[in-house]
C-alpha cells in the first residue's frame, strides 16, 4: 500500500515536471513565431551587427575598379546596392557585396534563360539600377559556377542585408552569418537543381523552387575607367558611382 | 493482464508522439541529399534500374537503400513519415518483448523503451532519424536488423514470436545487409544465433531464410565496384590513410569512436555506466565489486567532464577535431595521447565490470557485453574506410542504439525499487526536453543540427 503511494507520488512529481516543459514549451514557440514574423532583421541584427558603411559624396574623379574593390550604385527595396569588384580581367564584374533577396529561381526549371529570376533582375523593381542601366554591359545576371571556383571559397561566402530578411518569407530564423545564394549554372541533365553557393562558400545543388536560397546580382561595366563622386573603394567607404551625365 | 494494458497504453502514447512529429515538423530539406536525389528523380529521362546500376558501379553497393530513398522520393513524403512512424513502433514492441528475457517487462521498462529514441545524441539523432536521406542508410537498416534478428532471439529465449515478425524477417535481412555497418551486425548476429539454436536444436526454416538472404546481400554490398571507386576518391581527402599500418586504422577509428561516445554523447553514456554501476552494486558479492564501481563512477566521470573540458580549454577544439587533425596530419599533441589514453582506462573498466556482471547475472552480462562490444566494433571498423570523418556524428547510430539496447537489458534485470523508478522518470524527463526542443528546432530552424 505504500509502496503504491510512494508510486503516485513520484507520478504526480513527474507530471508536474513534463507539465511545466510543455508550458515553456508553448512560451517559447510564441515567442520564436512572434519573432520570426515582426522582426526578423533585428534580430538577425543582434546576431550579426553589420559594419556601418559611409557614403560620402565630392568631387567627381576617373577611378579604375580594380579586384577586391568596392563600388555603391543602384537599390533593392529603396536600400543603396554595394557592389565588390571580383573579377577584372577585360572589364570590371561586379557582384553584390551581400545577398540582396531570398527567392525561388524559376518554379519549374533550372534554365536561366527562361528563368522568373532572371526577369526579376531585369525589369526594374524592385532592382533598380537606374539611372546607371547605361554604364552597364548587357543585363542583370548571376555569376555561374565556373567564374565563382575562381575566388577562394572564404570570399565566396555571403551575408544577407537585413533588408533580404526583412523581406523573406519564410518562418525559418537566419541563425547563420552566412547563406546559401544562386549561380546560373544548372545541373548537367537535371531539369530541376541548379548550382548554389553554400555557407560555408563550397557548392551543392538545389531545387530551382527553393524560396530560401540567397540572390548576388551581377553586373559588367561596359568601361575600365568610371566616374565616382566620393570613397576610396573598401568595404567601409565604398566608390559612390556618378550619375552619368546626359546628353 | 495488466501489464498487457500498460504496454499497450504506453505503445500508444509513443506512437502518438513520433507521429506526430514525423507528420508535422520532419520535411524534405532541400539544401542536402534529399535536394540531390529529388534532382535526379525528377529526370524526364530518370530510368531507376540503371540508376542504381550505375550507382553500384560508381558510387556504393547500397542498392537497396537507394531505391527505397528513390521509390519514397517519388511517393508523397507521408508515405516516409508514416513508414518511419510504423518502424518505430515496431522497435518499441520488440524491444520491449526482448526485455522479458532478462526480467519483468513491466510498466517502467515500457516508458523506458518509449524513451529511448529521444535519449539519441541531437546531432547523430537527427541526420540518422529524422532527415530522409538519412534515414534510409542508418533508421531503417537498423530496424530491419532488428526485424530480422528478433525471431531468433526470441526462440532461443523461449519466447513466443508474433507470426508476422517472422514472415517479415527474410525482407528485413536484405535491408538491412544494404548498409555497411548494418550488414556486419546482422551477420554476426545472426551466426552467434543461428549457433546457439543449432546446439539447442530450436532452429527453424525462415530463420536460414534470413540468413541466407542476409549473407547474400553483404556479399553483393560488398563486392561493389562503386565502393571501392568511392574509396579512392575519399581516400583524396585523407592523403595519409593509405600510409596508416592496420594498428593505426584501428587506433583512428576506436579514437574516433571515443570522441564521440564518451566525450561527447553525454546522455546515453552515462545512462550506461549508471545502470552498470547500480545493478553490479546490487549484486555485489565482493569488496572488488564495491571497489570497482566506485572507480568506474570516478575515473569515468573524470574523463567525460573533467579531462574533456581540460582538453578543450587548452587546445580550443572538441576532442573529436582535435583526434582527426591528428591523424589527418600524423602529429600527435601530447593532451590527444593523454585524452585517448584515459579512454582506454574507462574502457578496460567497462570490460572488467562486464566480466563482473557475467560472473554474478551470466544471461544479462553475456547479452550487455554482446551489445557493448557490437557497438565499439560498429565504430572502430569505420577507422578502415578513408571517409571516417566525412559523414559527421550519423555514423554512430548504430552504436548509440546498440549501447541504449544494453541499458534496456540492465534497466530490465534491475530490482523494481525507488532507484529503478527515478532512473526512469529521469530517462522520461531527459525524453520529453528533446523532444520538445526537437519540435522547436524543426519548426523554426531550415536546416536542423545535422552533426
Amino acid at each position: 500500500m505504500e509502496k503504491h503511494e510512494k508510486e503516485n507520488k513520484h507520478g504526480r512529481c513527474i507530471g508536474v515536471i513534463l507539465a511545466v516543459i510543455t508550458a515553456i514549451f508553448f512560451v517559447l514557440f510564441a515567442v520564436m513565431f512572434f519573432l520570426t514574423e515582426t522582426a526578423p532583421s533585428k534580430l538577425y541584427k543582434m546576431l550579426y551587427p553589420e559594419n556601418p558603411v559611409l557614403i560620402q559624396t565630392g568631387n567627381t574623379f576617373y577611378v579604375a575598379p580594380k579586384t577586391g574593390d568596392y563600388i555603391v550604385f543602384g537599390s533593392y527595396y529603396n536600400q543603396p546596392i554595394v557592389w565588390k569588384c571580383i573579377l577584372c580581367e577585360d572589364l570590371p564584374v561586379l557582384q553584390s557585396s551581400k545577398i540582396l533577396t531570398f527567392t525561388s529561381y524559376d518554379k519549374t526549371s533550372s534554365e536561366w534563360k527562361n528563368s522568373s529570376l532572371r526577369k526579376m533582375l531585369n525589369t526594374g523593381d524592385p532592382f533598380n539600377l537606374n539611372p546607371f542601366s547605361e554604364l552597364i554591359k548587357g543585363e542583370t545576371t548571376l555569376l555561374s559556377k565556373n567564374q565563382l571556383e575562381k575566388l577562394p571559397a572564404a570570399d565566396r561566402r555571403k551575408q544577407p542585408t537585413a533588408a533580404a530578411i526583412e523581406h523573406c518569407n519564410t518562418r525559418f530564423l537566419f541563425v547563420r552569418k552566412y547563406a546559401w545564394y544562386w549561380t546560373n549554372s544548372s545541373i548537367a541533365g537535371q531539369t530541376l537543381c541548379v548550382s548554389a553557393v553554400t555557407q560555408a562558400g563550397g557548392f551543392y545543388k538545389t531545387p530551382a523552387y527553393d524560396t530560401t536560397v540567397g540572390v548576388c546580382p551581377c553586373v559588367t561595366l561596359n568601361d575600365k575607367l568610371v566616374v565616382v563622386c566620393g570613397g576610396n573603394g573598401s568595404e567601409n567607404q565604398p566608390y559612390v558611382l556618378s550619375e552619368p551625365e546626359k546628353d | 493482464m495488466e501489464k498487457r494494458k500498460d504496454k499497450i497504453i504506453t505503445g500508444i502514447v509513443f506512437a502518438t508522439a513520433i507521429s506526430l512529429f514525423y507528420l508535422l515538423f520532419t520535411r524534405l530539406i532541400l539544401k542536402s541529399d534529399d535536394g540531390n536525389f529529388l534532382g535526379v528523380v525528377s529526370k524526364t529521362d530518370f530510368l531507376l534500374f540503371e540508376w542504381l546500376s550505375e550507382r553500384y558501379r560508381t558510387i556504393s553497393g547500397r542498392s537497396i537503400c537507394e531505391l527505397l530513398t528513390a521509390v519514397f522520393l517519388i511517393l508523397p513524403p507521408l508515405c516516409w513519415k508514416v513508414l518511419s512512424s510504423i518502424l518505430w513502433v515496431v522497435f518499441f514492441f520488440i524491444v520491449c518483448k526482448l526485455s522479458e528475457a532478462f526480467g519483468k517487462s513491466d510498466r517502467n521498462t515500457c516508458i523506458f523503451v518509449a524513451c529511448l529514441p529521444f535519449v539519441v545524441m541531437v546531432s547523430c539523432l537527427n541526420p540518422a532519424v529524422f532527415w530522409f536521406s538519412g534515414s534510409f542508410t542508418y533508421m531503417i537498416p537498423f530496424q530491419c536488423f532488428l526485424i530480422a534478428c528478433s525471431p531468433m532471439f526470441f526462440c532461443l529465449s523461449d519466447i513466443k514470436c508474433p507470426p508476422v515478425l517472422a514472415a517479415f524477417s527474410c525482407p528485413a535481412a536484405l535491408v538491412a545487409c544494404s548498409q555497411e555497418q548494418s550488414a556486419a551486425l546482422m551477420v554476426t548476429f545472426s551466426v552467434v544465433f543461428l549457433a546457439l539454436l543449432l546446439r539447442q536444436k530450436k532452429v527453424r526454416f525462415y530463420h536460414f531464410l534470413s540468413f541466407i538472404a542476409g549473407v547474400t546481400e553483404a556479399g553483393f554490398l560488398f563486392s561493389a565496384p562503386g565502393m571501392r571507386k568511392r574509396g579512392a576518391v575519399e581516400a583524396l581527402a585523407f592523403q595519409r590513410f593509405s600510409k596508416m599500418s592496420i594498428l593505426e586504422k584501428i587506433l583512428c577509428g576506436v579514437s574516433n569512436w571515443f570522441a564521440f561516445e564518451y566525450l561527447m554523447s553525454f546522455a546515453v553514456f552515462g545512462l550506461f555506466i549508471c545502470l552498470l554501476i547500480i545493478l553490479l552494486r546490487q549484486e555485489e558479492k565482493s569488496v572488488f565489486d564495491r571497489r570497482l564501481s566506485y572507480l568506474l563512477a570516478v575515473s569515468s566521470s573524470l574523463v567525460c567532464f573533467g579531462l574533456n573540458a581540460v582538453y578543450v580549454l587548452l587546445r580550443k577544439k572538441l576532442p573529436d577535431k582535435g583526434f582527426e587533425d591528428a591523424f589527418q596530419s600524423g602529429k600527435f599533441h601530447v593532451t590527444d595521447i593523454l585524452l585517448m589514453s584515459a579512454c582506454f582506462i574507462v574502457s578496460a573498466e567497462i570490460v572488467l565490470a562486464l566480466f563482473r556482471l557475467i560472473a554474478e547475472k551470466k544471461r544479462i552480462g553475456i547479452a550487455v557485453s554482446l551489445c557493448f562490444g557490437a557497438a565499439v566494433c560498429s565504430g572502430t571498423v569505420l577507422g578502415f574506410s578513408s571517409s571516417v570523418y566525412a559523414s559527421g556524428q550519423r555514423v554512430f547510430f548504430f552504436s548509440e542504439m546498440l549501447i541504449l539496447l544494453a541499458c534496456v537489458i540492465l534497466f530490465s534485470g534491475l530490482k523494481n525499487d525507488r532507484l529503478k523508478l527515478t532512473i526512469r522518470n529521469s530517462v522520461l524527463v531527459f525524453a520529453f526536453l528533446i523532444y520538445m526542443t526537437e519540435c522547436l528546432t524543426f519548426f523554426f530552424i531550415e536546416t536542423p543540427i545535422m552533426g
